[in-house]
């Protein structure tokens, strides 16, 4: 569906490409997209123009300020909407966001399955974990969560889910830039972290670590944040 | 390391009144400035932020910005790292503190 503008202050024209979570509701500039497809396109004139979309609920929001220049004269921008930051889901990497996972502990075993990835800290103190290859801008991100299942109830396999600026931290203390230990739980739960006063580039990871007392097994099939 | 946590599990480095102990290793080798700056949930405790999102402990996360706190804790370390060459280098020379 393709919406023309009046509003702006300088001539023609530009087009503002939107992609938004099908099903909510999407405007730009005021202008309301007339049906909830999930993509849109709205011809505006020079100017600054707040793209914004809701569910029918109102529970969620987002919104992006757009700035088209007379010198963007028959060009497009795309902006894409979203309300959750998305860093894994059932098999998929997410990899244009992460980088992709890895290990960056110091020994055990990253398994990248279909549907989820798990972690075994199957050598004695070696660090295991998950880790984004890529650091993650969490400045607008107030929580994330991880689905997962976990083997051991902390400290036995010291298992946690952090964010941090290194990606080999040992899990064995808290010595993350935020962290939260598990608890064992054998059919898959939603664990959830606060990272809502954290600005810049972190790694997100979950890390266990084999102890006197044994190690843990964490399964994990979405990783995920909810924007402020 | 021994921290006091409040009612908001706010973290603070001196006793008070209604601080409770808890013992952790999280904050070794961190300032002052950084561990005020932190929130500590025990184990078996749930802290309600104030958009309702529930978070269970044990969870260690920033309430100050983060920022802000990761550039004290290098001043810190810078500092503790010249008072360590001062230390050698007094060493070197035989002096006693």
């Amino acid at each position: 569906m393709i919406y023309v503008l009046s509003g702006g202050t300088g001539k023609l024209f530009a087009v503002i490409a939107v992609t938004y979570p099908a099903g909510s509701i999407c405007t730009c500039g005021g202008k309301k997209a007339q049906d909830t497809s999930g993509y849109a396109l709205f011809i505006v004139k020079a100017g600054t123009y707040t793209v914004e979309c809701h569910t029918s609920d109102n529970s969620k929001s987002t919104n992006k300020s757009v700035t088209v220049a007379e010198s963007d004269k028959g060009k497009s921008k795309s902006v894409t909407l979203a309300y959750e930051l998305v860093l894994y889901d059932a098999g998929d990497a997410c990899t244009d966001v992460t980088g992709g996972w890895s290990n960056g502990g110091d020994g055990g075993l990253l398994s990248l399955g279909s549907t989820s990835m798990q972690i075994e800290s199957s050598e004695y103190q070696k660090t295991t974990n998950a880790c984004t290859v890529n650091k993650i801008d969490l400045t607008n991100v107030a929580t994330l969560y991880f689905r997962l299942t976990c083997s051991t109830t902390y400290p036995t396999g010291y298992p946690r889910i952090a964010v941090d600026a290194d990606r080999a931290t040992s899990p064995n203390d808290g010595n993350f830039t935020a962290s939260k230990t598990l608890s064992k739980a054998t059919s898959f739960i939603t664990v959830a972290l606060d990272v809502s006063s954290i600005t810049g580039s972190q790694y997100v990871l979950a890390a266990t670590r084999r102890g006197d007392a044994g190690g843990a097994t964490i399964e994990i099939n979405r990783i995920w944040g909810d924007y402020k | 390391m021994t921290i006091y946590i409040d009612s908001d599990f706010k973290c603070h480095t001196t006793p008070g009144e209604g601080l409770t102990a808890v013992e952790t290793d999280a904050f070794d080798w961190k300032c002052r400035q950084l561990i005020e700056g932190y929130r500590f949930v025990p184990a078996g405790q749930t802290w309600i932020r104030e958009d309702g999102e529930a978070f269970t402990g044990e969870m260690i996360a920033p309430w100050r910005d983060y920022a802000m706190l990761a550039e004290l804790q290098a001043l810190y370390e810078e500092e503790l790292a010249k008072q360590a060459d001062m230390a050698a280098a007094l060493a070197v020379l035989e002096v006693s503190e």
